[in-house]
């Protein structure tokens, strides 16, 4: 960090070199995601199905039975695309509560929250409830979610 | 002090921008964790979010399910139901009865864009 300090230091312009590259970058992504969710969409769905067939091990049926899930889940809504990258959102966030280590949430993470945070707040209460019920069913078809009896 | 005083603004404006700020929220629910439940019952479920959750929607699927919730917020049939609790800042019961019971909520927290799910048992 101090190496850093000085190396700025030296060369002041740097820091607003580097600064303007940082405002760059964050532009970028935001308006980068905003431009084309639905190609943002089929990244995700493609980290979400190479991921988890390398985090659910060696079982050949539920390395197929789960990325197919997700992956037509994310698809079926992807029409609108604020409607797919809530979906997106909604299956990150199941996905990191059941994956040890999490290493595909985290990799996901990095690329939706923006999408989420953008797209998400056009989400109708008719909307959100179609979409819920269709990420619930696709969790439930593919035993990602517990059942009780009450 | 020109120097701290423009390092401070390019610090605040950096701040500022709306992938930092996520990325930012990302990182401390990361670590914290959001404390919001959704929980099993008897007879019931039961949600707990922290501070204020908005647009709060939980959505049941089973199998003879009958909603006993005096407030009639449960819409749907003996298969999948729907309960719309609007804006929920306190542990709210979902009073049903059902077997192989699984639930999700969505909700946003107050003041943030973002839907946020649970699903029974999860935290």
């Amino acid at each position: 960090m101090q190496s850093l300090g000085n190396w700025f230091q030296r060369r002041p312009q740097r820091a607003f070199y580097a600064f303007r590259l940082l405002l760059y970058v964050s532009f970028a992504i935001y308006y980068g995601t905003a431009i084309d969710p639905d190609a943002l969409l089929e990244i995700a769905a493609g980290l979400f199905g190479v991921a988890l067939t390398d985090a659910l091990g060696t079982g050949a049926a539920e390395k197929q039975t789960v990325p197919v899930v997700t992956h037509d889940a994310l698809l079926e809504m992807s029409t609108a695309g604020e409607t797919g990258a809530f979906v997106a959102e909604l299956l990150r966030a199941q996905v990191s509560n059941f994956l040890p280590g999490a290493t595909l949430a985290k990799a996901v993470a990095a690329v939706l929250p923006s999408v989420g945070l953008l797209l998400s707040q056009s989400l109708t209460p008719e909307r959100q409830r179609e979409v819920t019920a269709k990420v619930h069913e696709a969790l439930r078809g593919a035993n990602l979610i517990r059942r009780v009896d009450l | 002090v020109t120097r701290l005083l423009s390092r401070l603004l390019s610090l605040f404006m950096l701040a500022s921008c709306i992938p930092v700020q996520d990325a930012a929220t990302g990182a401390v629910n990361s670590q914290v964790g959001d404390e919001a439940v959704l929980g099993a019952g008897t007879a019931s479920l039961l949600f707990a979010p922290t501070g204020r959750a908005t647009d709060v929607l939980v959505d049941i699927l089973g199998a003879q399910l009958t909603s006993l919730d005096p407030k009639d917020n449960c819409i749907g049939t003996d298969t999948h139901l729907q309960c719309l609790l609007g804006d929920v800042s306190e542990l709210t019961v979902i009073e049903l009865t059902g077997v192989d019971v699984s639930a999700v909520v969505t909700y946003r927290r107050a003041g943030e864009l973002r839907l946020e799910a649970l699903t029974v048992g999860q935290r």
